[in-house]
């Protein structure tokens, strides 16, 4: 049997463990497309899904080289977001995490969080680009609101993005303070 | 060989990587070797794996296998300018033990 759901995540370790206690109730995710969630019925806690943002669209002969090497380790790659990649790995082959070690941990959020800052300057930049036309047009055509609101929006969204990023530099920050005295 | 004089602590993933490599081996069998190793108490993800060993392929300390029986995986090897490494480790390492074991052994044991 098959099951849709649609939801938003914004966090992907909240969404990697909606995942896995979705799994762990026989409901075993296997396709993805913008907050659209396929599942399959199969066996209860039959595999543990973990996320990952690569450093290249999956497509790239770099992310296809790592993609593979997991292969030969028992991790398949289920789907695929942007950079974002689903994997999942069957429980009885041992505890699956993509990474151990704090350097590689941070390396990881350090990813994400460039990722979200893109989002956040995207949106301000193209923000304030339409809140400049609005004062610019104003003095001699008249006021254009369509480019106000849109400016608007896109700074709530440009806020929004930041606010996504904030507790990943949190953690961050408390990971390479850590490094500091220990590795793992 | 510049890269042996290197004087700095590996990480613990990266000694027991070097240490599996004695002999050949791929991605899945340096997870198990460690795990194995450690009894259990390392768990190398796959993903850190992965970086560790493109790492040690850039500085020479392994080399890549050229296995023709089953390309898909890739096994790899330690080289001599990793066995220097592994050495110098292991010396710091018997060094800690040594100044740990001199000023707590008495209470510890």
């Amino acid at each position: 049997m098959k099951r849709v759901i649609w939801r938003p995540y914004w966090n992907y370790e909240k969404e990697e463990k909606w995942l896995n206690e979705m799994a762990a109730r026989g409901w075993l995710f296997t396709d993805y497309s913008w907050c659209r969630y396929v599942f399959q019925e199969g066996r209860e806690g039959e595999f543990v899904y973990r996320i990952e943002l690569l450093e290249n669209l999956p497509t790239h002969p770099e992310s296809q080289k790592y993609l593979h090497f997991l292969e030969g380790t028992g991790i398949e790659c289920v789907a695929s977001y942007l950079k974002w990649v689903y994997l999942r790995k069957k429980s009885a082959d041992g505890p699956f995490d993509i990474y151990t070690d704090l350097e590689s941990r941070i390396a990881h959020h350090r990813r994400i969080l460039k990722y979200w800052r893109f989002f956040t300057w995207l949106e301000l930049i193209v923000g304030f680009i339409n809140l400049t036309l609005v004062i610019i047009v104003w003095f001699d055509e008249g006021f254009l609101s369509n480019n106000l609101w849109m400016g608007i929006l896109l700074i709530a969204f440009g806020f929004m993005f930041a606010a996504i990023g904030a507790p990943v530099k949190k953690q961050l920050k408390r990971w390479i303070k850590e490094k500091q005295i220990r590795e793992s | 060989m510049p890269e042996s004089t290197e004087r700095g602590a590996l990480t613990e993933a990266v000694f027991y990587i070097l240490l599996s490599l004695f002999a050949p081996m791929h991605g899945y069998g340096i997870m198990q070797n460690v795990s194995k190793l450690s009894n259990g108490r390392v768990i190398l993800g796959a993903g850190t794996l992965y970086g560790a060993i493109n790492t040690l392929l850039e500085k020479g300390w392994i080399r890549s296998v050229i296995n023709d029986a089953d390309s898909r995986k890739k096994e790899y090897i330690i080289t001599e300018i990793g066995k220097v490494a592994v050495e110098n480790e292991l010396s710091r390492l018997q060094e800690l033990l040594r100044n740990g074991n001199a000023i707590l052994g008495g209470q510890m044991l």
